[in-house]
This record gives C-alpha cells, structure tokens and sequence, in this order.
C-alpha cells in the first residue's frame, strides 16, 4: 500500500550502533520512546525509555490531529520528562522490528504516525533501525528485562491488584446470608463483607434481629433463650419445626414491590408479645436481616413505644446500621404510622428542615428506658 | 466431538487451590478471590500476552450455582467487543462429561479497575471524556443484544494502562430471582427505579450508572453516597430535587407513591455549581444522564452523539450486537442439565483470532 501521507518526506533513522555509543556516551539528550504494547514493554525495553502504546481509539484520534502525544502517556512522570525535553533532546522512536519503510505495514504505521506528528510539532524526531529486536539481540546489555521478576519494577505498587481487581462475578448465593458490608468496603467494591454488625442483633432485651443463617444455628438460639422465631420469607423452611421446642410464625412474603407487609404487622406484633409474656427471646428473620425483618421490628416499636416512624427507624439503625427496607415497605410502615395516630415526621417540620430523621425526644427516651429495664 | 488430551494439560496448586490448566498459559499468579471463584494472571505462550485465568467454585454444587455457572458462561461466549469483556479461552481438563466439575475462564488481562485508577490519580477532562466514550460504546452493544448490566460501578469497569477500558461482571445481569436485586453489595451507582422497587427496569438503569461514574471521575469524590435505602434516594434528590407528579404516577407501587409524596420538596441543583471545572460538553452530557425519569434518560446511542464525544467518536465502530437468547435463562432444569449444557458450551467454544490479532498489532 502506498503510503501518501509520507511520500514527500524522506524518512530519518539512527542504527542500533549509534544508538549504542549513545547511551555509552550517557544518553544525556536522548529520549527514548517505545511503541510497543504495554506488556512487551513491562517484559523488556531498552532502558530509560518512555511506553508509548497507543489504545486503538486514541490512535484514530491521534490520526485525524486532535489529540496531543502527551495525551497518551500513561504516567505523569513519564508525561511531564516528555512535555520538557521533546523539543529540545533527540527523540528515537522504536516498535518491535522496523528495519525499513517499504516493510513497515501496519505496525510501522503507528510508528510512522507518530514520527509525522512529532515533527509536525518541531521536534528533532527518528526511527530505530530493526527495532527493539536487533538492538536487544546486539546490546543486551542496555536492555532492562523483568522476565524474572512477579511484580515488574516499573509498575507503581499501588497498582498491584487486590481483590477489587479483575473481579468477573459477584456471587450471590441463595443458599447462604448475603450481608451489606459498611460503607469503606461498598467503594471497593469487594464482594466480601467488612466490619459487619454481630449476627442476631439485640433490638430489645427479647427482640433480636437477624439473618436466615442465625434461625439455624442452635448455638445462637440457646445462647439468647430463642424460643419463638418470626420468619418472614416464603420459601425459607422451620428447620427445627418438628423438634417441639421452637414456637414457629411464617409470614410468606418477599422483597418486593407487589408484597403488602402490613397486612401481617397485626400476627406479627401479636406473636412478638407472645414471646415477650413468655419471658423468652425472639428471633425475627428474613433472608439477610436487611428489609423484610426490619420492617417487621420497625412496626413492633412504632405500636409498642409509641415512636414515630422516624424515631423507631433511627432506633433499630443505631443497633444495626446496615439496614434498608425496601421503599414500598416504608410506605407500609407511613401508613402504619398515621393508622396508629403518631406524629408524622413531615407534620413536624418546616419545608427547610433538610434532616429527615432525628434523635428520639426525651419523652421517648424515658419510655424506652422504662421498658428495656423490664 | 473434540477430545481433549489430558497430556496436554499440568496441574499446580496455587495458594491451596488445585489449578488444571493447558501448556499455553505459564507462569500463574493469584491476583484475586473471592466469593464467586479465584483469578490468576498467567502468560499466554502462544501470543505473548498476559490473561486472566477465572477458576469458579464448586459451579455444581447445587442447581442454582449451575444455573449461574451456564449464565455467566453464555454470556462472555456472546460478548464480542473491544469494550466488553469476552472470552480469549475457556477450557477443562476432563473429556468426560461424568468426570466433568470444573472449568476455568481466560479473558484479556486488565491491569486495574477504574475504582482504583481515580484513587491513584485525579483525571483530567481529556482522560474522562476518553473513559466515559468507552463505557458508552460497550453499553451500546450489551444494551443492543438485549441485555442490562444493572450493576455498573468503578470496580466493574476493567482498564489497562493504555486507558483501554472493557465491561466487567454480567453475572448480576437478567437475574430472575427478583429476590436478589435488593442485595446488590454497591448501592451508590444504581438508578432511582432500582431504589424504588420498579417492576421493570429498562435500559437506562444503566446510564445513571455511567452518570455516577463520570461524575466521580469529574470530582474526585462519590456524587450520591448514601448509607441506605432511605439515604440514597434523600442523596440524588439534593441534587436532582424531589420527583415530578409524572414520575411518581409512574411508581407501581402505592405504598412507595405515599411515602415520595411525604418528603419535603427540594429544588433541582444546576449542575453547573457543582461541577464548576468541567467544561460546558461535559456538563451537558451529566444533565442528560442524570435524570429522575428513566423514560427521559438518555440512551447509550444517544449519549454517543453528544458533543463531548465529537472528536473522537467513529460511529462505524459503534457496533451493535447479535440479540442474546433469553430463554434458557427463565427454565427450571436439573443440576445434571445444567452441567451437561454447560459442557457442551465449552466444547463449542472457538477462539476469537481476529481480536487477538487487532490488539498485537494495534491496526489502523
């Protein structure tokens, strides 16, 4: 293919001999570019030269005259020893094995755009004969290899990849808890939870909020006198329905936007007493403890402590931070706030009142006093 | 049918996790695990270039698990883009389908994500504009086969030091268990109709994803880091301000209609305070992207054609992708079935050769 673009421009190159006694010499107002993909620059280059591999967007960019070379340096260090030396050292560009134009094709393209572009910008600008090949096979000794090393010199250790890296798939498993991690981790987006709140957690001295891993775990149950659990999935089973000595509610319902919750509240506040006259502990779950039992515990302490739905909302938050029921559930739980004539939160406050939840009143503080004391 | 010889194979134990793989890829190095399966960076011999080899866990161990396996599998095998990820390979070392549990997955190796790139380093417009083009044209083309990613986020978007950037993490895409959607790990990205339990999701889902992203990449700070459900939605609507009447009539559900109804009003932000540094193209792009109404969101197609993209967009390369069968992924099988067609799907994988061949040469 004729190459039009450079057809008027004779083409400039240094030997793998000058190159050589250059760097002998110190390579002082050398700067070395390599045009190589990132990879078989990381495995070996010629040393202190600068990786110039071009993404095939960039390089379309590049072509049409838009974009600066600085643009496609990677590292700013890499940039900045660029922007200041280019019009001034000689630039010695090379790709993997250049020897002459009519063999170039199009990896001596990339090259050949480049060199174009570089002079176009003033600068003193040549191509390496035979590329990084020939010089490596005849000066091997101004090459630096990373063949033996895990972690190549020249990668900044900071992007070592953790587990966030490369991650393909996050697993979701059905069978077991999948809980929230805190906020720090959410932003690494490690599929492995961090900082998490102990597992059942104890809302009130009988009431305990948890996950469908703790209503099988006998260690658990016995440890909190669990003898009653209110499990509000459909499809997750009694597992010691049959034992006798667990007094079982199933409230059939899911995470969903079509599931109407409240229609239970009524059961379910009446069975959480049950327990509570009882003197024994009860277990509220659903699959991960993070919306259906809330919702659930949320109504038990609006009806119970007379809190409003923001106070007892904020209540089981400061127990256990990662929860977040589903938003047609705290529409339940707003009906069920005004359906039990408590004050509603927007009643309260005027349009500028960004807060939306506060701190319990020291009216409620006193009843909830009174009551956990029991 | 192709028999694979197990001389062509070798085992290695890799941090107390057996490793069969075939004589090609050398020089194994954990990089990841977790969860789902372990990741191992390894040389390929055969091009030079480094992969990711994807070990799953026990993918047999119960019929979901398989089910997800297959999923997962069907979907690298479909995604054939330079800005999604796909597959390079996919192998097993058993030729039996009795003897058959498990297989590895080998895809481009990426170096890092974009979660980690904006802490290393702020990026300039130029560089986001470049990231943001990219993210937009792998969306073009999952979006065109059908299918919606629904979990976009930093971590999920794989680059390499080049900046070239390739969609991660389908295995969340199209799940049928509506039950899962809820504990998605990472909240801050997801769109206002995830928050609110919409029924159906449409594809822009995934443009106020890439709304979130760009403008964390703009800031240097999450734009909508809530701390829950509640949190989020009060988050977005500091900034878009509280929903029109249309939009709530669109919520199917009353209950979360009542409860939108009750919050206090907020204005709209102007954008344009926010992001006062970036240039107006940009603005434009996230005023478009960030929208309450998904009915009124920008599409991927779209987005391409804004200004911002101008310079660089080549809208031949803007591909679209052959429509991905959904059917398997509705039917209740067997976990023998599901293993049966999942080996069969490994068996008729075939290497993509023109890719590899494009990225060694970096062709015009």
């Amino acid at each position: 293919m004729k190459n039009t673009l450079w057809s008027g421009v004779k083409m400039s190159s240094k030997s793998a001999e000058w190159l050589q006694e250059d760097l002998q010499a110190g390579g002082g107002s050398l700067l070395l570019l390599d045009c190589r993909p990132h990879e078989l620059f990381e495995s070996s280059h010629i040393e202190s030269a600068i990786n110039l591999a071009i993404p095939g967007l960039m390089l379309r960019r590049l072509k049409k005259g838009n974009l600066p070379i600085r643009s496609i340096i990677p590292n700013n260090e890499d940039k900045e020893k660029f922007v200041k030396r280019c019009k001034t050292d000689t630039v010695l560009l090379y790709d993997e094995a250049t020897a002459a134009w009519p063999e170039s094709g199009s990896a001596g393209s990339v090259l050949g755009l480049l060199m174009q572009k570089l002079r176009d910008d003033g600068c003193k600008a040549f191509y390496l004969e035979g590329g990084f090949n020939k010089f490596q096979t005849e000066y091997p000794e101004h090459c630096e290899t990373n063949l033996d090393c895990s972690c190549p010199s020249s990668s900044p250790p900071s992007s070592v990849l953790g587990l966030g890296g490369l991650r393909i798939s996050s697993d979701c498993s059905d069978g077991e808890s999948d809980r929230e991690p805190g906020s720090a981790t959410e932003s690494e987006g490690s599929p492995l939870p961090n900082n998490q709140p102990a597992f059942p957690v104890q809302i009130l001295p009988y009431l305990y909020l948890g996950c469908a891993k703790d209503s099988t775990n006998l260690d658990v149950l016995g440890k909190y006198n669990i003898k009653y659990i209110l499990n509000v999935t459909p499809n997750l089973p009694n597992m010691f329905e049959h034992d006798g000595e667990f007094k079982y509610k199933q409230i059939p319902i899911s995470d969903h936007w079509s599931q109407n919750l409240s229609q239970f509240f009524p059961e379910a506040i009446s069975f959480i007493d049950e327990a509570r006259s009882q003197k024994c502990g009860i277990l509220v779950h659903c699959l991960a403890g993070i919306s259906r039992s809330v919702t659930v515990t949320v109504a038990y302490l609006m009806q119970k402590l007379n809190l409003s739905l923001n106070d007892a909302y904020d209540f089981v938050k400061r127990k256990k931070s990662n929860i977040s029921p589903n938003f047609n559930f705290m529409g339940q739980l707003l009906d069920f706030e005004r359906t039990l004539g408590l004050n509603s939160p927007c009643d309260n406050r005027s349009p500028s009142d960004q807060l939306f939840f506060t701190t319990p009143t020291n009216h409620n503080m006193f009843q909830l006093d009174s009551l956990e004391s029991t | 049918m192709s028999l694979r010889s197990r001389a062509g194979f070798y085992r290695q134990e890799i941090n107390r996790t057996v490793w069969d793989v075939p004589e090609r890829y050398r020089d194994l190095i954990q990089i990841g695990t977790g969860a789902y399966g372990t990741v191992c960076s390894a040389i390929d011999r055969k091009t030079g270039v480094r992969v990711a080899i994807k070990k799953l866990h026990r993918p047999f161990q119960s019929r979901l698990f398989a089910k997800r396996a297959y999923r997962e599998l069907r979907l690298l095998k479909h995604m054939k883009h330079e800005n999604v990820i796909g597959l390079l390979d996919v192998f097993t070392s058993e030729i039996l389908l009795d003897r058959f549990h498990d297989f590895y997955l080998v895809m481009p190796f990426m170096g890092t994500d974009l979660g980690k790139l904006m802490k290393m380093e702020r990026l300039c417009e130029d560089r986001v504009q470049f990231l943001v083009y990219q993210i937009l044209r792998g969306l073009k083309y999952i979006h065109s086969a059908g299918i919606i990613h629904r979990d976009l986020k930093p971590g999920n978007l794989a680059v390499n030091q080049n900046c070239e950037l390739k969609i991660l993490d389908f295995g969340l895409a199209r799940q049928a268990d509506s039950e899962m959607t809820g504990y998605v790990v990472t909240r801050w990205y997801r769109a206002p109709e995830v928050i609110l339990n919409w029924m159906h999701y449409s594809q822009t889902v995934d443009i106020w994803s890439v709304g979130c992203i760009m403008a964390e990449m703009l800031l240097g700070r999450t734009l909508f880091k809530g701390n829950d459900h509640l949190d989020q939605l009060r988050e977005i609507m500091k900034i878009t301000g509280t929903p029109a009447p249309d939009f709530i009539t669109k919520l199917q559900s009353q209950d979360a209609k009542n409860y939108i109804r009750g919050l206090p009003k907020v204005p709209k932000k102007d954008l344009n305070t926010i992001f006062f540094k970036a240039s107006s193209e940009a603005v434009s792009a996230l005023e478009l992207m960030l929208v309450l109404d998904p009915d009124k969101r920008v599409s991927a197609a779209e987005a391409l054609e804004l200004p911002l993209f101008t310079e660089f967009r080549e809208p031949e390369e803007e591909t679209e992708a052959l429509p991905y069968d959904h059917s398997m992924d509705n039917t209740e099988l067997p976990l023998d079935q599901w293993k049966r067609h999942t080996f069969t799907e490994i068996l008729s994988f075939q290497p993509p050769v023109t890719e590899i061949r494009d990225s060694k040469e970096t062709s015009l």
